[in-house]
């Protein structure tokens, strides 16, 4: 201290007057310290879960980062334990450089802890530190592929409560959310049963209970009371999707007791959510700009969302920590429309309409303080968990996409600016597109209170009564088949409670119970069990309403179920196996990716390539009859197995097998390893002339037949009967890495053939009669003949005429994949097979697709020799015609011709090439439109023609075995109200099969068929978009 | 669209805390601190028990009783202080260029007066009234107080002084005793704002009532001359001996702001309450014991000043401002000493002495950041009377008195939060000095 005692200051100020001010001192100026940099803001939070593997990591800071154009991993880094990610980094544009954004090169494994770690981060007010040098966050788990993706525990368990009524109080207006740690089983969530609230009268709480995924929601439908006694209880009924019992969800407890806080007095804040185009602080991307990115839409589709959002608070003075707040049921913003490109190239031919982004609980959200940073100028955090569903205007595009999306976690922040509250938050919204992609798009939302609350709009009023926007089957009854479920699109959300005991069914006019009603968005699915050729009525009575109360017209929606013909009974068919070729296979050569051939098919015929299984996919199986559910047993009946190059099993493969009516999945526990060698078997009864099936240890039939493994022969003594089996179905693939494509399956639907035994019965539908049949029908027509053949003719003898017998139906499924679009360049240097003209010109989207095998119905062919009455000709069954899709390419290392030389050799094929067919979606002249070159083999294995000479009957042998053909093939896609996909294929060129009979080298017949262009169409229609 | 008021929320609860502008004020007043008149602080207090000026109803309302003459006083006072505050670091500590925190002046216009009220009875006994007050800034500013948390420090004591307003009686009971009463008035002020406003602090509907409520304290005295009341002859060795004692209420004044504030879409009725409730100055209860005695044309007086502090402790708990800080005080005894010599008839000259110890326990209050130092005081000062004054009818006193008071160092720790939020601690050496100059023109009649 600087001692002074008696300052000279004295004398001076002892002779100044009285009033004089004192001379003054060395005033003092006390500066404090800055508090160097901060940060502000992350997302996703700190020690946050749930977080999407698509998400963005932003780092937000208190000031301007140093150097931004220096920003590397040296100075911020994403950590998988203690691997570094690969990601970009970048400073967000229109975010004055505070914002660091990090986007990972690959999405981010589910279910996994990353760290981000601050090394030598700099603002323009120095070193950036965080505690622990930086925060962790855990992605959400998988809501489909391997268990071990969607699972983070063995044990079924309640992983969280929100809010856990301890750092987050549960007030009288709030809903309850739980998460657990794997995907629930929603027909397991019975409330009142399974699941309840009550309050301490032990009376049940009405609410609305949403359940999807690892996601359950409880919202009560009027408020409760604050102070009385509430409990919840989850109790051990409920179950996961892989069948375990709920642990006890709360401390040892199945209940958990509450008592709400008050909410009121409660205000309601209104805040619009500006379409400004300006960049969001925080990403530097447009401010409510939806984008959905997904191979099928590509990554231009976006949707600018706006509206008003009322944010009910709590009374703030109750709560200056924590301040709850709700934004209620039926709120809703509203977006532009989807430009809807495949592949964000091609146009679909439809845009979504408006988007609306309902909120179909009350959403709950908590404003905190400020997780890193206690300077004033750091802002609040928000955090709400809300529950929406997304529809569309144009009824395709709600069909397409229109979801509830539950538990979207908003992490924002909150601060006055000018007066005005304005938040910045973001989440990233996973939707499923057409049933076949999650697509993803990050959420930069903005929203800024009116300034002046007195006159901010009110919320504004639903009076439109909800109506049916669209439904399924409707029109396409025809291609309805057992297994798939009646989905009723609305135009918008509807309330769940009011379509308790509001929708029943009836079967032929009798009333039946379906399995399970559920809704998903604005739709609600039905399923219950369809019988072929039944009438029924989907009834919608008075009471069902919206979430504002609007009532529905009660109204009945009905359809017929195709016939099926009981005569000829047929064995079901693997119309489709992914991956794989869907037969029974000899000659195979693991240790050469080689799988072999068809059993039953030309010692000559290709060797089908070793698939390929992205890690993460299903096995999946289609058949054509309805199937024995009690036949298709995991680890019995349906086997999957790790194997090495000789076909020995090394271990079981544990997965979950899910049975459905006409298909089932395979989804194995552990993702596929990449290289190792797996192998899948579908048991049958061994003989391929035995319709012998026991459940017990082969795949039945519904119908009690076995499966039909074998369809070729090499005679028509060794033809496999029609109801009969085969060897067991063993396929065999690698796994591999995961990749982006879409998987697609594709039904050929409708067909006359419905019960698919190969055959016309009576009381098949035909293409004459009924020209929707002439989807997936072939017109044969004999355009020569030869050899001892003078005249031929189809489905009825020679100088007759009979149209509707001259053409066949087919049966089966084509599987693809969507890869995304190529422009001609990319085209150029990805595809193996000739480019179509407008691919090699403006490219295309390509779609591999998996080679498989269809079935078609016989005709009769009548021909007249030219040796009448020696020699005449039986009418000549042709039986099914198997059509084999080649692959591109040979297995075998050293391809050998054909013999006989029926059709033409395959290449080799390059290591590792899956051998797929390429077809491309290109935009026409309506719409996209699919071309594709097949290239396949032609099989009559029951092709019976006899000659009589002398009325001696002489079995002949003929050439369609392995009979080779191409066919460039192309039509429109189209897309159904209901949201399914309809591609009609037609052959661009005619199809010309050369017969060739012969008897003991003396008789000899030939006869041309032809198939003219454009007459063999093949309708591929998609499944339905919800089950 | 209806406009809001433009005023903003904040300035309004800022003027409603305060009547005039804010300014640093400790808990100190004029009369305890330094002295109400010139001789008060020329003597250090030493000598205020037993002054004949309007100053003793304060002092000593007793001793209004010894002169029976009316008297008019004027005077004005000027104390600046030079409280001075040296850092030694600490985390976060602030840099600190100069010396010199805080040098809030204390500017007061007085004025004063004392009359025989015995006219006004039908008795002949002299009933002495006086009346002294004090106004800060020269007159101009009625209520000053200030109350806060100080990341920097603040000085306990000195800067600007509330109000000060005294008036009793004194009067002669015995021989040689008199008895005195007064009353010191303090005020409370309470002011309550309703408003709406906006989240940007635009007001409508506001409705604002400021009320000073004031609040006497009592003060109650006695002395005795020893030779009039115990020599049964005089003259008597102890007629030069006077003898006193005084007691004094504490006095606190306090200030109640309440504001409540609706604010739609945010918070609704019954709204958002502010409510602050914080003493703006406190004096302590006093007890002041004293004895004089003339030697020839010395006057030589001591007293022993016993301030009870401890009091204060309670009443900030109830303090919003500083509840935190759990401050902590004890009890003090003052001596002063002082002696005045009378040069001739027409010139007085007077010094005195005082050890103030400081009360403040605490070496660290959390956030209040309260400095305070025991302090050595010296006062110096002069009286000459005019008996025959130009224009006036009667005599007049001009008075003029200089205080210095050396604050002892004394280190404290200071912490709470800075500016931006951050833990703040820091090492000081609180010290400095004051200097006060006080004068007085006194009319006697």
């Amino acid at each position: 201290m600087n001692n002074k005692m008696m300052k000279t200051r004295f004398a001076l100020l002892l002779a100044a007057s009285l009033t004089v001010v004192g001379c003054g001192g060395d005033k003092q100026t006390v500066v404090f310290p800055g508090r160097g940099g901060d940060v502000f803001y992350t997302y996703p939070d700190a020690d946050q879960r749930g977080v999407s593997t698509r998400a963005p990591i932003v780092v937000r800071l208190s000031d301007p980062v140093a150097d931004p154009l220096a920003l590397d991993d040296s100075m911020i880094r994403l950590m998988q334990d203690t691997t570094p990610v690969p990601v970009e980094i970048s400073v967000a544009p229109g975010s004055d450089d505070r914002s660091i954004v990090l986007r990972p090169v690959d999405p981010l494994a589910p279910g996994v802890t990353y760290t981000v770690e601050l090394l030598n981060l700099n603002s323009a007010k120095g070193q950036i530190v965080l505690p622990d040098g930086g925060f962790s966050f855990t992605t959400s788990l998988a809501a489909k592929g391997p268990r071990s993706l969607q699972v983070s525990d063995d044990l079924f368990a309640v992983t969280r409560m929100f809010p856990d009524d301890a750092e987050l109080p549960i007030l009288d207006f709030s809903t309850l959310r739980f998460q657990f740690s794997q995907p629930i089983d929603v027909a397991s969530v019975r409330y009142g049963d399974t699941l309840m609230l009550k309050d301490d009268q032990d009376q049940l709480v009405p609410a609305i209970v949403l359940a999807k995924g690892h996601f359950l929601t409880v919202d009560p439908v009027e408020d409760l009371q604050s102070g009385s006694s509430y409990t919840v209880t989850l109790s051990d009924q409920l179950t996961s999707r892989y069948g375990a019992a709920l642990e006890l969800a709360f401390d040892g407890s199945d209940s958990f007791t509450f008592s709400p806080l008050p909410s009121g007095p409660t205000e309601v804040l209104a805040l619009q959510a500006p379409a400004s185009g300006l960049p969001s602080e925080l990403t530097g991307q447009p401010v409510n700009l939806v984008p959905v990115i997904a191979t099928l839409l590509g990554e231009e589709t976006q949707s600018q969302q706006s509206g008003d959002v009322f944010a009910e608070l709590a009374f703030v003075p109750n709560y200056p920590v924590a301040t709850p707040l709700r934004i209620a049921r039926g709120s809703m913003l509203t977006g532009d429309e989807l430009v809807v490109r495949i592949g964000g190239q091609i146009p679909a031919g439809f845009n979504s309409g408006d988007v609306v982004v309902q909120f179909i609980s009350d959403a709950t959200g908590y404003l905190l303080p400020n997780p890193y940073s206690t300077s004033p100028r750091a802002p609040r955090q928000i955090r709400v968990f809300m529950d929406v569903a997304i529809t569309t205007g144009n009824a395709v595009a709600n069909s397409s996409f229109n979801q509830d999306v539950l538990h979207l976690e908003l992490v924002g922040q909150g601060i006055v600016e000018n007066g005005v509250l304005v938040s910045d938050a973001l989440t990233v919204v996973e939707s499923e597109v057409l049933g076949l992609e999650t697509a993803f798009g990050v959420l930069s939302f903005r929203m800024e209170a009116y300034a002046d609350q007195l006159a901010a709009p009110a919320p504004a009023m639903d009076m439109d009564a909800p109506f049916v926007q669209s439904w399924m089957p409707d029109q396409l009854a025809s291609s309805h088949r057992p297994g798939e479920p009646v989905v009723i699109n609305f135009n918008e959300a509807v309330d769940p409670l009011s379509l308790l005991n509001n929708i029943t069914v009836n079967e032929d006019t009798i009333a039946v119970v379906p399995e399970q009603i559920r809704q998903d968005g604005v739709s609600v699915i039905v399923t219950l069990p369809l019988n072929y050729g039944s009438d029924y009525d989907i009834n919608l009575l008075d009471g069902i309403t919206d979430l504002s109360g609007n009532p529905l017209p009660a109204q009945t929606l009905s359809f017929t179920m195709p016939s099926y013909a009981a005569s000829q009974p047929a064995s079901p068919l693997a119309l489709q196996t992914y991956p794989g070729f869907p037969c029974a296979t000899v000659g195979r050569d693991l240790a050469n990716n080689n799988v072999g051939r068809c059993d039953g098919s030309q010692t000559t015929d290709d060797r089908l390539p070793l698939p390929v299984m992205p890690a993460d996919r299903s096995i999946q199986v289609s058949f054509s009859q309805v199937m024995d559910p009690a036949s298709i047993v995991a680890g019995s009946t349906f086997l999957v197995e790790e194997v090495d190059a000789t076909e020995a099993t090394i271990a079981s493969v544990e997965g979950r097998l899910e049975v459905r009516d006409r298909e089932v999945l395979f989804t194995p526990d552990q993702p596929w390893t990449e290289g190792s060698l797996y192998r899948y078997t579908l048991r049958s009864n061994g003989d391929a002339s035995s319709s012998a099936c026991n459940p017990a240890a082969a795949i039945c039939s519904a119908n009690g037949l076995p499966l039909r493994t074998r369809l070729l022969s090499t005679s028509l003594a060794t033809a496999p009967a029609l109801d009969g089996g085969g060897q067991d179905m063993e396929i065999f693939f690698r796994g591999g890495p995961v990749n982006s494509s879409v998987l697609t399956k594709l039904s050929n639907l409708p067909t006359a053939d419905v019960n698919s035994n190969g055959r016309r019965d009576i009381g098949e539908e035909n293409a004459v009669a009924d020209p929707d049949y002439l989807k997936n029908s072939g017109r044969v027509t004999v355009t020569d003949v030869g050899g001892q053949v003078a005249e031929a003719n189809i489905g009825c003898p020679v100088g007759d005429t009979c149209p509707e017998d001259t053409y066949v139906y087919t049966t089966g499924a084509l599987g693809g994949e969507i890869v995304g679009f190529l422009d001609a360049t990319e085209a150029a240097a990805v595809a193996r097979a000739p480019l179509p003209a407008d691919v090699a010109a403006n490219g295309g989207i390509l779609v591999y697709l998996h080679p498989t095998a269809l079935m078609t119905t016989s005709f009769v062919a009548y021909a007249e020799t030219t040796s009448e009455p020696i020699t005449t000709a039986d009418p000549t069954d042709s039986g099914e015609l198997i059509m084999r899709i080649r692959y591109e390419c040979d297995a075998r290392s050293n391809p050998v011709a054909p013999a006989p030389a029926e059709s033409a050799p395959l290449r080799q094929c390059d290591p590792g090439e899956s051998g797929f067919g390429e077809g491309w979606i290109v935009e026409g002249v309506d719409g996209p439109r699919f071309l594709a070159t097949l290239n396949g083999y032609i099989d009559a294995p029951r092709l019976s023609a006899v000659a009589r000479v002398l009325g001696v009957p002489t079995q002949l042998e003929h050439n369609q075995r392995s009979y080779g053909f191409t066919a460039n093939v192309s039509g429109d896609v189209e897309f159904i109200d209901d949201g399914r996909m309809s591609v009609a294929l037609a052959n661009e060129t005619a199809i010309v099969s050369l017969v060739n009979l012969s008897a003991a080298g003396v008789l000899n017949a030939d006869v041309e068929l032809t198939l003219p262009m454009g007459e063999v169409i093949l309708n591929v229609l998609s499944g339905s978009v919800k089950r | 669209m209806k406009q809001f008021a433009r005023i903003p929320l904040a300035a309004l609860i800022a003027s409603m805390a305060s009547v005039g502008s804010i300014a640093h004020a400790g808990m100190s007043n004029t009369a305890t601190t330094f002295g109400i008149l010139p001789s008060d602080i020329a003597s250090a207090q030493s000598l205020s028990l037993f002054n004949n000026q309007v100053s003793a109803t304060y002092y000593n309302p007793a001793w209004l009783a010894r002169d029976t003459r009316g008297e008019l006083t004027g005077g004005l006072f000027h104390a600046e202080p030079s409280l001075e505050v040296e850092s030694h670091g600490g985390t976060n500590a602030p840099t600190r260029t100069g010396d010199v925190l805080d040098d809030t002046p204390s500017q007061q216009v007085l004025i004063g007066m004392k009359k025989d009220l015995s006219f006004l009875t039908k008795y002949d006994h002299p009933i002495m009234f006086g009346f002294m007050a004090g106004v800060e800034k020269f007159g101009k500013e009625m209520m000053a107080f200030q109350s806060g948390t100080a990341n920097e420090g603040q000085f306990f004591n000195y800067g600007r002084q509330p109000l000060f307003l005294n008036l009793g009686a004194g009067t002669n009971v015995w021989r040689g005793i008199d008895v005195g009463a007064s009353i010191r008035v303090t005020l409370h002020a309470d002011a309550t704002m309703t408003t709406q406003s906006d989240l940007a602090g635009n007001t409508e509907r506001e409705n604002i009532e400021v009320a000073a409520e004031p609040v006497m304290v009592p003060i109650l005295a006695v002395n005795m001359n020893a030779g009039e009341t115990l020599c049964s002859r005089s003259p008597c060795w102890m007629d030069k001996l006077d003898t006193a004692i005084v007691y004094k209420g504490y006095a606190k004044g306090e200030t109640n702001v309440a504001a409540n504030a609706v604010i739609p879409g945010t918070i609704p009725d019954p709204g958002l309450d502010l409510v602050i409730s914080t003493i703006s100055g406190f004096t302590p209860e006093i007890i002041t014991a004293g004895a004089q005695y003339q030697f020839g044309k010395f006057r030589v007086g001591a007293t022993a000043e016993f301030q009870q502090w401890s009091r204060l402790e309670d009443q900030l708990q109830k303090d919003t401002v500083k509840d935190q800080s759990d401050l902590r005080f004890k009890d003090i005894v003052i001596p002063r000493i002082g002696v005045q010599y009378q040069w001739n008839e027409s010139l007085t000259l007077t010094s005195g002495i005082a050890f103030e110890e400081s009360p403040l326990e605490n070496d660290n209050s959390d956030e209040v950041n309260y400095l305070d130092n025991d302090k050595y005081i010296l006062g110096l000062g002069g009286s000459l009377l005019l008996k025959n004054p130009p224009v006036l009818a009667w005599p007049v006193q001009l008075d003029f008195g200089y205080q210095y008071h050396h604050l002892k160092d004394r280190d404290f720790s200071l912490t709470g939060t800075t500016p931006d939020n951050q833990p703040y601690q820091e090492d000081v050496t609180a010290g400095g000095d004051v200097h006060v100059f006080s004068g007085s023109f006194t009319l006697k009649f």
